[in-house]
């Protein structure tokens, strides 16, 4: 059976007709639904409201601990990085800028400085078995690099641009983002001198801001 | 001597280039913790470096978004709201604390005030002379460990490697020392080159493998000789050091852990082994 998608139809100034894909308008939606209700209970944390935070945390600990997990591949590690951020974000609630940033993408950012930290502390980074059992993310993130410029939502944007670099550039890019490889540790996989790899990424994010800019 | 360069000079950070390397390898996650810190601080009093790693956090925040959920354990929470209970009776404590020093009396206050005025420059004066005394007696101890050892055949922490770091005049700057055994640096600093309130020296070692440098941290200001214990990942990078250089940074150390053009002093490493066997 084919699976059709609706389209929203949008009438934009010039007269033209803009199409919109239903998936993406409900995506939309659903972001920025989430983005007010984090703000609010940011708000509330600011203000030493236990309740907010208690709701905060049952509403993004899965999802910043998956991330906490990610990075530290390791669930004790992962449950005292979350723990870690979330007195840091109890703390530091009241001086969240709407302005300046997404609640989640301030929330996230938390939790990944932490776990970079912790991985640098558990010097886990240097250990043979975590480069294997990277070996199939790594297989997997190219093969997800390239499905995922097709998600019908606002995500697109970063994985079409990831698409766009050479190989070498997103895969050394994606391992110090996803997994807090160091460049030496990315030097050390890959097979090259540390300076290739600084000039892969630096060559890479240099691309992925013009990408995104346009 | 290189050129007394105006503190604007040193803002590296304030370049369009240099802001975005620091905000995109900060979001990366590739700057060392150091580093990282120093990005923290810097962000405080530059916005637009704020402004970009806001930007640069929210390009990535998708590959955030895509990664699989992770129930946390029960304890987890428990574990947090105990430490949030526990900072709130602190914060709770410190504001009657702090609210008791408003209430006393200005008259008090004033009091105060003056006796601090009047023991201030004393104080100063007792700090500038503890430095120098403090020196002298580091100074006669090391002297002491060097030719005590010395005595006993350099069996025990011998000096292993050895820099003199000149400037361009060719006059010794620094004198860098390392003890094998005890895995301690010592600076002697014969002459601190000049450097303004918004500055700081950093000490880097130059490797022979790759050529890159690698900082081991901030030569304090006031002092002729510092003695500090190596890591065990320093004393790798002494092993594979071709040269020391020192760098002038600004205040605090290099925002992007990498050394400024001007560096006030360079010296060859010598392995004092080989040295002694080559003589």
């Amino acid at each position: 059976m084919v699976k059709t998608h609706s389209i929203n139809i949008l009438s934009s100034t010039d007269g033209k007709q803009q199409v919109m894909p239903y998936e993406s308008m409900k995506y939309d939606q659903q972001h920025n639904q989430e983005i007010s209700e984090l703000i609010d209970l940011l708000c509330h944390c600011g203000k030493g409201d236990k309740v907010a935070f208690k709701r905060l945390y049952q509403q993004t600990a899965p999802r910043l601990n998956g991330i906490a997990y990610r990075i530290t591949r390791n669930r004790d590690s992962a449950n005292e990085v979350l723990q870690e951020a979330f007195i840091k974000i109890w703390e530091n609630s009241s001086h969240y800028q709407v302005d300046k940033s997404e609640p989640f993408t301030w929330l996230a950012a938390i939790v990944r400085y932490r776990a970079y930290d912790r991985l640098r502390y558990d010097k886990r980074r240097h250990q043979a078995d975590m480069i294997e059992f990277h070996e199939d993310d790594i297989q997997a993130l190219n093969f997800n690099s390239q499905q995922l410029a097709f998600k019908e939502h606002a995500q697109g944007a970063l994985n079409d641009c990831l698409a766009k670099l050479a190989q070498q550039q997103s895969q050394a890019i994606l391992m110090a983002y996803l997994y807090g490889y160091s460049r030496a540790d990315i030097a050390a996989y890959l097979k090259s001198p540390v300076n290739t790899i600084k000039s892969w990424i630096r060559r890479g994010l240099g691309k992925l801001q013009l990408c995104l800019k346009n | 001597m290189p050129k007394k360069l105006a503190p604007k000079q040193l803002t590296r950070y304030t370049k369009p280039t240099i802001v975005e390397h620091i905000a995109s390898h900060y979001v990366l996650g590739t700057l060392s913790t150091l580093v990282h810190n120093r990005a923290e601080q810097l962000m405080l009093v530059h916005p637009q470096l704020e402004a970009r790693i806001n930007h640069w956090q929210q390009s990535f925040i998708a590959l955030d978004r895509q990664t699989t959920e992770l129930a946390p354990k029960e304890s987890t929470w428990q574990a947090i709201t105990a430490q949030v209970d526990n900072l709130t009776t602190t914060e709770a404590n410190n504001n009657l604390g702090q609210a008791a020093v408003k209430a006393q009396p200005a008259k008090q206050k004033h009091a105060r005030q003056e006796l601090v005025a009047l023991i201030k420059p004393w104080f100063t004066l007792a700090s500038s002379r503890f430095i120098h005394a403090v020196s002298i007696v580091v100074i006669c101890l090391l002297s002491f460990a060097l030719l005590n050892s010395n005595q006993q055949g350099g069996t025990e922490d011998s000096l292993s490697y050895i820099a003199v770091l000149t400037n361009t005049d060719n006059n010794a700057q620094f004198v860098a020392s390392t003890y094998g055994e005890s895995k301690t640096l010592v600076i002697n600093i014969i002459h601190t080159p000049d450097i303004s309130a918004a500055e700081d020296l950093e000490l880097w070692v130059v490797s022979k493998t790759d050529q890159q440098a690698r900082s081991l941290g901030i030569i304090p200001r006031n002092v002729a000789i510092l003695a500090q214990q190596l890591s065990a990942a320093q004393w790798r990078l002494i092993k594979d050091s071709a040269a020391l250089i020192v760098t002038i940074e600004d205040l605090g150390g290099s925002p992007i852990g990498e050394p400024s053009d001007i560096i006030v002093a360079r010296g060859l490493c010598i392995r004092l082994k080989e040295w002694q066997k080559n003589a």
